[in-house]
């Protein structure tokens, strides 16, 4: 299994008045990861190219995530996204998100392609489909 | 089971290029929604803190619109609670929350008992 890894920090704009980096910081950390690891696997593709191109969204269906610990202001943040599974319309992405003291939160990522269009779901291009199955479990 | 409902509107700080609300921004929403069920049970300076959440994203939002959270605090246990929460905008259903919680001093983060004892009926 191919992990992908980016690296990151804790800004201002990821924490709130707890002190700790909010949800929505950790979310955004867990996107951009899987951002990375999409045009990692398929550099001809960009996300913009792919929806103007071949009108193919990837959109979000479900989310699963659990937080271990906190993250706080300067913490070099560490995201590790690897696929899980891909199926004909949706592809599921597991993720890691650490610092140097450990596991900060764990998601588990269900997205699926859909024509920007008619929003129907359509197959995950062939060439797309190649790239990311490469790195599946 | 204990019920509340928040309303807000859907901004265009809440979308993104794709013309629809961010994914992350629920998470927001569900948040605000959480502090005012903190308000609504009368607790002061205290924070319902998610530890696990799953989101399901069934209709996209758009700006200009209303959007409601229903919350419901199914079952609490000492400072833990699990709560569902369903966002709606419209007819439509934008997305369904199911997290588990832990109410917390808003300043230490420790643990603070529910001042009710719920259990799922």
């Amino acid at each position: 299994m191919k992990i992908f890894r980016i690296e990151s920090r804790v800004y201002f704009s990821d924490t709130d008045a707890t002190g700790r980096a909010s949800w929505k910081g950790i979310f955004d950390w867990a996107e951009h990861g899987r951002t990375e690891m999409l045009r990692s696997a398929n550099p001809g593709h960009l996300q913009s190219e792919l929806a103007s191109g071949d009108g193919i969204l990837t959109v979000i269906k479900a989310i699963d995530c659990r937080k271990v610990s906190d993250a706080h202001l300067d913490d070099k943040v560490i995201v590790e996204t690897w696929m899980e599974r891909i199926q004909r319309f949706s592809c599921t992405l597991g993720q890691r998100i650490s610092t140097e003291r450990g596991t900060v939160a764990e998601f588990s990522v269900k997205a699926a392609f859909i024509d920007r269009g008619t929003k129907h779901p359509v197959m995950v291009p062939d060439d797309f489909r190649k790239a990311l199955e490469d790195d599946a479990v | 089971m204990t019920e509340f409902r928040y309303m807000r509107k859907i901004r265009l700080h809440d979308t993104d290029c794709g013309g629809i609300v961010y994914h992350a921004n629920y998470i927001v929403w569900s948040e605000e929604a959480l502090a005012d069920v903190v308000s609504g049970l009368a607790l002061e300076n205290v924070l319902l803190d998610p530890d696990e959440i799953r989101i399901e994203y069934m209709r996209p939002g758009t700006a200009g619109r209303d959007a409601e959270i229903l919350t419901t605090l199914e079952e609490t246990s000492g400072s833990c609670a699990v709560i569902r929460q369903i966002i709606r905008s419209g007819e439509d259903t934008l997305a369904e929350i199911s997290l588990k919680a832990v109410l917390r001093s808003y300043t230490e983060l420790s643990p603070v008992e529910f001042p009710v004892k719920l259990t799922h009926s």
